[in-house]
């Protein structure tokens, strides 16, 4: 397996989208290698970090949708 | 407030036959991912919630002429038509001046940085605020990959082909945004390149 296709196995890897044979080679690599085995936890740790961040919209732009809502339901669909 | 359990397409299924609190619901399970994603691409809390509000108001209007047939598969249409609204902003705005300071950033950005959003819990307001700085500083592309695989829940092939790029130029730039978020956010740390 070459350097960049390791490389950017591994970022399929830690998005669950590399095919199970590749998968293997990658789980097998990171048990060989300290620095395929660093760099998947350090792009995990990230990934989650990601997971956690959402931004709120404001309450009120929230009670707009949802007045339009109310308005759209009772004009249509009653 | 309707449990949180029934599916997206049963909701729509409800709201459409006169249950009011289904797009409620429909709403609030929704709204953190759909702005956060307008947010890292327009990188404007006020014109993010603009564009939040008209996503909806298609939304509901595509529910009223019952043109809505995604079957279950609500969030990555609405995150798309999320996507696309806040692209279309671009493209109208383009003949406004931007405002810029000597490095070439947008003065907006630099003013609105402070900007005192409500914020999920997980992670500590500080982190928040650095990781937002840190994704708007990415690369415009690297950016776009960021949001649309871990926001958007798009696939690289279907990254690849939004983009018009390969699926391995969408897995560096992926690649390389995850290299720059983690030397920022472990500046110590060896890097790996």
């Amino acid at each position: 397996m070459s350097k960049t296709s390791t490389n950017l196995d591994i970022v399929k890897y830690i998005y669950n989208e590399l095919e199970e044979p590749n998968k293997n080679k990658i789980k097998i690599q990171s048990l060989l290698d300290t620095k395929t085995k660093r760099q998947i936890e350090s792009f995990d740790e990230i990934k989650s970090c990601l997971d956690n961040f959402f931004l709120e919209p404001s309450e009120e732009i929230i009670n707009k949708i949802k007045a339009y809502s109310l308005q759209s339901k009772s004009e249509y669909f009653v | 407030m309707l449990k949180t359990e029934l599916s997206d397409s049963c909701l729509i299924s409800l709201y459409t036959q006169g249950n009011e609190e289904a797009m409620s619901t429909l709403i609030d399970r929704h709204k953190s991912r759909i702005f956060t994603t307008i947010y890292l691409i327009v990188k404007d809390k006020y014109i993010a919630e603009d564009i939040l509000q008209d996503v909806f108001i298609k939304t509901l209007n595509i529910f009223k002429q019952k043109k809505y047939n995604e079957q279950g598969k609500f969030l990555p249409w609405i995150l798309r038509v999320a996507h696309n609204q806040a692209i279309d902003h671009f493209r109208k705005n383009k003949r406004h001046p931007k405002i810029t300071l000597a490095d070439g950033s947008d003065i907006f950005n630099c003013l609105r940085f402070s900007e005192d959003f409500t914020e999920s819990e997980n992670l500590s307001q500080e982190t928040k605020l650095y990781l937002k700085k840190i994704i708007k500083d990415l690369p415009d592309k690297q950016r776009e990959v960021l949001v649309m695989r871990h926001y958007m829940e798009m696939s690289f092939q279907e990254i690849s082909e939004a983009t018009g790029v390969s699926i391995n130029t969408a897995l560096g730039r992926m690649r390389y945004a995850l290299i720059a978020l983690r030397k920022k956010i472990k500046p110590k740390q060896v890097a790996y390149e």
